[in-house]
């Protein structure tokens, strides 16, 4: 079981994703901007991992993801906490290569919610084997 | 050379083209226009000029329309450039004559050739630039309902998902999700079908009894209301009351402001519409709580791609659609702003004439 914080701007989206990694067996926050992330990511104990949509309001993911390099808010331990970028742009792997992450994951695959979940352990299991 | 005429007269002819230009009423001079336009344009005519004294006919035609697509591209709106250049032709032509500088035919036909050449190219340059904004207006508004439409898409997906593999309840929060995501995907293509009728003139107004466009419009808000925790009231009209419109098009502009009004209105708050007669006009007010406007922000509201919702949900264009779509069935769609309580929208439409 993992702390996960999912950011999203699309309420639906959000809270669909919320549900189905709590049936995954996860704790869940939840925030609709990158703004409303870094706050979440400040007030409360550090997640184990970000699901972080790339277009959003006031502030994007890739800018919440520079926010968090510059401010050190991703540093726990010796590893960053890990990033699964989700969207439905083409040129996602383009932005998951300039936000650093290799998790990344179409929200117009055929089974989102499946692929998601199956980033999201991998992204933990492969942070976690390093901190080790 | 009366290219070297305007040369050494360059001082007096531009403060006489900006003395006619600045008592032009319309289009209405500007800053810009008299303190730089001017020169531009008459230096631009002098390198015309030029090359005319030297050069061929097609040089000249080349040079001219070269400049008036120039003008264009550094701000200039095609009715200064035009009435710019007639203003320096006049001017031109008014000081030769107090100065006794004799303009040959020839010259004169190149002067006036310039002028004509460098406008018609300015008329052209710019219905192009028209038709390339459009040509971009149109991507943009079909890549933004692409977009939409896929988020939509994908959180129905997901959504579905999740009850299929039993990790949330039939009739439970993500059913509802699922079925609200399913009425937002409908609404897009219900709008955007009647967008590419109003766009392609696919327009059949007739005679519609209004009590049936506003039972629709109650029976489609009433479920939305009741999801948003929202009253709708839908005031009844006299049967016999008519208007020319095609149905199709003005419910879907009227059941978008409804859908507005409700998603606006806070959860026990009302949204009223109300039909009433004024003149030869029928008008509809759709009422709600928003809590009023921003100042200015009024007619904001009814262009594209303007996001008004905290969730962001939608594309923005609704309201730009259904002022449309509006417009095509011979009305006017235009919004009051009650501060502090909420909004008014009002479709005012012509009355048909009563049935013999």
């Amino acid at each position: 079981m993992a702390n996960v914080l999912i950011v999203d701007d699309d309420v639906d989206v959000a809270e669909l994703s919320k549900t189905l990694l709590e049936s995954g067996g996860h704790r869940i926050r939840v925030a609709h901007t990158g703004q409303e992330g870094l706050k979440s990511l400040a007030a409360w104990p550090l997640p184990d991992c970000l699901v972080l949509d790339v277009d959003m309001p006031v502030l994007s993911g890739p800018e919440m993801a520079h926010e968090m390099v510059l401010h050190d808010a991703g540093e726990e331990g010796e590893e960053k906490i890990p990033i699964v970028l989700v969207s439905g742009r083409v040129d996602l792997a383009d932005v998951a290569a300039r936000v650093g992450t290799p998790y990344f994951i179409s929200k117009s695959t055929d089974d989102y919610g499946a692929d998601l979940l199956e980033m999201l352990e991998r992204a933990l299991r492969e942070t976690s084997s390093k901190r080790r | 050379m009366l290219h070297e005429f305007v040369t050494t007269r360059r001082e007096d002819l531009i403060a006489r083209t900006r003395a006619k230009v600045a008592q032009r009423s319309a289009p209405t001079p500007t800053e810009n226009e008299l303190t730089s336009g001017v020169p531009l344009f008459l230096d631009q005519l002098v390198a015309v000029l030029r090359v005319a004294s030297a050069k061929t006919k097609q040089d000249i035609q080349t040079s001219a329309s070269n400049r008036g697509g120039e003008l264009l591209h550094k701000g200039f709106t095609v009715a200064q450039v035009i009435r710019d250049y007639g203003d320096i032709c006049q001017a031109i032509t008014e000081l030769a004559t107090e100065v006794n500088e004799p303009i040959t035919p020839d010259e004169f036909h190149t002067l006036n050739k310039s002028l004509d050449d460098a406008m018609a190219e300015a008329v052209t340059s710019f219905t192009a630039q028209r038709e390339l904004r459009i040509a971009d207006a149109e991507t943009e508004r079909a890549g933004a309902f692409a977009h939409e439409l896929r988020n939509r898409l994908s959180a129905t997906k997901l959504g579905f998902a999740l009850l299929r593999s039993g990790a949330a309840p039939f009739g439970g929060s993500v059913a509802a999700v699922v079925e609200s995501n399913l009425e937002r995907m409908n609404v897009l293509i219900d709008r955007s079908l009647v967008n590419v009728r109003v766009d392609s003139n696919n327009v059949h107004n007739e005679r519609v009894a209004l009590h049936q466009i506003l039972e629709e419009a109650e029976i489609n808000g009433t479920l939305e209301a009741k999801q948003r925790g929202v009253s709708l009231s839908v005031l009844p009209v006299e049967s016999h009351l008519s208007v020319n419109v095609d149905p199709h098009i003005l419910s879907g502009a009227l059941a978008n402001l409804i859908q507005n009004a409700l998603k606006f209105t806070r959860s026990g708050g009302h949204v009223a519409v109300v039909a009433t007669v004024k003149d030869e006009h029928v008008v509809i007010d759709v009422v709600d709580e928003c809590g009023g406007l921003p100042p200015g922000k009024a007619q904001e509201l009814f262009s594209a791609f303007r996001q008004h919702s905290k969730n962001r949900s939608g594309l923005g264009l609704g309201l730009f659609i259904s002022r449309k779509g509006v417009e095509a069935c011979g009305g006017t769609l235009y919004v009051r702003d009650v501060p502090g309580t909420g909004c008014v929208f009002t479709i005012e439409l012509p009355r048909a004439a009563n049935a013999d």
